[in-house]
């Protein structure tokens, strides 16, 4: 879950188009463009989502498990992983935890970079173009 | 989806290094309701007079939660829109059509969140009917999840959770978003339901304080911000202001999430 001890990735590298701006910046208009799935053929976006509490320090209220974490010698598979989403979505012990409602899509990124004061003129970023 | 973050894929990225649980948007935007619905066993609809914005369809899904599933995407989010009370019907089959696409997705082995949104414009008196009309609606189609999952439950070898389903429990439960609502404690009842996974509220148009404070009413309830999330953050500030407004908007947030557990 995002919460007071999530941790923000400012050292994130963007697309040259955003090197403009600032390293906090670019992890947001990253962010916003890594939920921008293939906006030129698609409308479907990933969702901001929530977060484990503490980033990597508190395994037991559903930060990333470690790569094996259930210890039994083998990689996660994926129901491993999902077990552990949904452990991490169920549970009490970070009650404050929330969702960033992050989404984007071909429609909507330009209005919520807008609203970030970023316009659409050129140069200003691209939208669905790999890095 | 498809696309990588410090060289590893989108979602191995969110959740492997910052904890963070994926969801897929998957809705193709909305639609007012048409007499065409009737046809499809739908409700009488007078032209022009449409109380809701239901869900287009959206083609290939079943297509498009598989790859979501490859690519360890933990669920889904589709939004629909209530804009009056005028025609309860009207509500009542937009969740319907909500839970509908929600079946469709657990049996690719995904969490759907259902968003019924309800206009937050509206007078107040009117968008409190909508929400009762609302939750009603929501809990009967909780019921008739609850009903089939002990259906499912049943000797039929054909039905067991496979490993595309994974987790018998979470192939019936849904998370619902929902705006915040005029009454506190309005969804009680559905946050309670065992067909429930968990109920967040949209921020929708209320500033960061207001919908702060209504959600720190609702017990069970928490946070699903966008814009509330993001207010005063701008691209021409200095990081450490960005930061500052970032950081002090995730605590306050928090802290109303955990004030309504």
């Amino acid at each position: 879950m995002i919460g007071p001890n999530a941790t923000i990735n400012t050292t994130m590298r963007v697309s040259t188009t955003a090197a403009s701006l600032t390293p906090t910046m670019r992890f947001l208009v990253s962010l916003l463009l890594v939920f921008a799935l293939g906006i030129a053929s698609s409308d479907r976006t990933l969702v901001g989502a929530i977060t484990a509490p503490g980033g990597s320090s508190a395994a037991a209220t559903g930060s990333p498990p470690p790569i094996d974490a259930d210890g039994d010698g083998d990689a996660d598979s994926s129901v491993d992983v999902f077990r552990a989403m949904h452990a991490a979505i169920k549970s009490d012990e970070n009650p404050g935890a929330f969702l960033a409602a992050l989404d984007q899509s071909g429609g909507s990124t330009p209005k919520a970079l807008a609203a970030y004061g970023m316009g659409p003129e050129e140069g200003s970023y691209e939208v669905g173009t790999e890095r | 989806m498809d696309r990588s973050v410090e060289g590893l894929p989108t979602c191995e990225y969110l959740w492997n290094t910052k904890g963070i649980v994926p969801f897929l948007k998957i809705d193709k935007g909305l639609r007012v309701m048409e007499a065409i619905d009737v046809e499809k066993g739908g409700i009488e609809i007078v032209e022009g007079e449409s109380s809701v914005q239901i869900l287009n369809p959206i083609p290939d899904l079943e297509a498009l939660l598989q790859r979501a599933k490859a690519k360890g995407v933990y669920g889904t989010k589709a939004r629909s829109l209530i804009l009056d009370p005028k025609h309860p019907e009207q509500i009542d089959a937009l969740v319907k059509q909500q839970f509908l696409l929600a079946r469709r997705v657990l049996r690719e082995g995904l969490i759907p969140i259902i968003e019924p949104e309800v206009d937050v414009t509206q007078v107040s008196s009117e968008k409190q009917a909508c929400e009762e009309i609302l939750c009603r609606a929501l809990l009967r189609e909780l019921d008739i999840l609850k009903e089939e999952e002990s259906l499912y439950e049943s000797d039929d070898e054909t039905a067991k959770p496979d490993s595309k389903t994974l987790l018998g429990e979470a192939l019936h439960q849904v998370m619902i978003k929902i705006s915040l609502p005029e009454t506190p404690n309005q969804y009680q009842d559905c946050v309670d339901h065992p067909c429930c996974l968990k109920v967040v509220a949209l921020s929708g148009g209320y500033d960061q304080t207001e919908a702060n404070a209504k959600l720190s009413l609702n017990r069970g309830i928490i946070a699903s911000f966008s814009r509330a999330l993001a207010e005063g953050l701008s691209h021409g500030m200095a990081e450490d202001e960005f930061e500052s407004i970032l950081s002090e908007s995730l605590a306050k947030i928090y802290e109303a999430s955990s004030s309504s557990s």
